[in-house]
């Protein structure tokens, strides 16, 4: 009788670790009513496109392209932002000391893209996203024939 | 039996202490970064004038030979040379069309420096846009016999490297006449300047 009784208080304390996650929370009150909780989650996600280089015309010494976002998802009160840095100078691939200096700006013939720029930025609600052009142009006298290039950074961050 | 529910209540109790654990959220932070390069390529250019005539009636004549609009790859120089199969004993010979054993003789001359077979009549280097020469071409000859005379003289535009290492500018060779061993311009003869100081039969 003793072994049956233990047996049962055993299986009992087992079976009761799982009552807690298995169990549904019913709430009744006075009026005999329940009440269910609708959730829905959904994580933030979005979509950057930066292109992978950009060409200066050989004549016309410009260029442009443009970063953008779209399928914007954020939490309430957050902002996607696109900073630039890392700009600096072209150099020639054939002689580090020969260089070129340019700029980079939102609008044609601009300089307001320097390092730390925030290019693009999209406020939570924005689905659609945008797009922010650059235009890069160079301001030095070219005197020698080679092949010039400069590697820029963007960074993509919520905040 | 005491033994084995004694285990079961163990391993249930330890078991109990996992539960939430498995049920956390889990969030992930951090931000993300991508490169553009940023290219502009320019080719090699240089334009090049040479005079198509030089007359020397008047017993002198000035040449002007330019480069213009010149883009030269860093570490390199655009030099012109000059060459000519008249070139003989110091001086350049025009030759009689109609009487091949007639022939007159002229000098070609930078700033008063006379310039032989094989001589650089204009250099420029990287990152100069471009460059001015006047050669003066002048008659040593009195003349004592009409005719047309005429000679064809070559300018050879070359881009050399002249990278610290690579440069073999100040030393550039042309086979000897004679034997054909390359040889530099001081190696070659002072008076003919076609050949080396070995072949050479110059008095």
């Amino acid at each position: 009788m003793k072994k049956i009784v233990s047996l049962v208080l055993a299986l009992t304390l087992c079976l009761s670790l799982g009552v807690t996650a298995f169990a549904a929370e019913i709430t009744v009150n006075s009026a005999q009513s329940a009440t269910t909780t609708v959730t829905y989650g959904l994580d933030s996600s979005y979509t950057v496109v930066i292109p992978e280089s950009v060409v200066i015309d050989s004549e016309s010494y410009k260029g442009d392209t443009a970063v953008s976002a779209s399928d914007v998802m954020l939490n309430y009160g957050e902002t996607l932002n696109v900073t630039v840095t890392e700009i600096d100078v072209l150099v020639d691939a054939a002689d580090a000391a020969n260089t070129l200096t340019y700029k980079v700006g939102k609008t044609d013939g601009a300089d307001d893209v320097t390092n730390g720029t925030v290019v693009l930025s999209v406020e939570s609600g924005n689905v659609e996203g945008g797009e922010q052009a650059l235009y890069f142009e160079l301001t030095q006298d070219v005197t020698k024939a080679g092949n010039y290039s400069d590697t820029l950074t963007f960074t993509v961050s919520v905040d | 039996m005491k033994k084995f529910l004694s285990l079961c209540l163990a391993a249930c109790m330890v078991l109990s202490l996992g539960v939430n654990a498995f049920a956390a959220n889990v969030t992930e932070t951090g931000t993300q970064t991508s490169d553009m390069t940023v290219r502009y390529g320019v080719s090699v250019k240089y334009t090049v004038i040479i005079p198509e005539d030089v007359n020397l009636n008047h017993g002198t004549f000035d040449a002007d030979l330019s480069i213009r609009d010149a883009l030269l790859p860093s570490n390199t120089k655009l030099d012109v040379s000059l060459s000519g199969d008249s070139y003989s004993n110091g001086t350049w010979h025009m030759t009689d069309r109609n009487d091949a054993r007639n022939k007159l003789s002229y000098s070609i001359a930078d700033a008063g420096t006379t310039l032989a077979n094989g001589a650089v009549v204009l250099t420029m280097p990287a990152g100069d846009l471009s460059a001015d020469k006047t050669l003066t071409f002048t008659l040593l000859d009195d003349v004592t016999r009409a005719g047309r005379y005429a000679d064809s003289i070559t300018f050879t535009v070359g881009l050399v490297d002249v990278t610290p290492g690579n440069d073999t500018s100040d030393d550039p060779t042309r086979p000897c006449e004679g034997c054909g061993k390359p040889i530099t311009f001081d190696e070659q003869c002072g008076v003919c300047g076609c050949y080396c100081q070995d072949c050479c039969e110059c008095a």
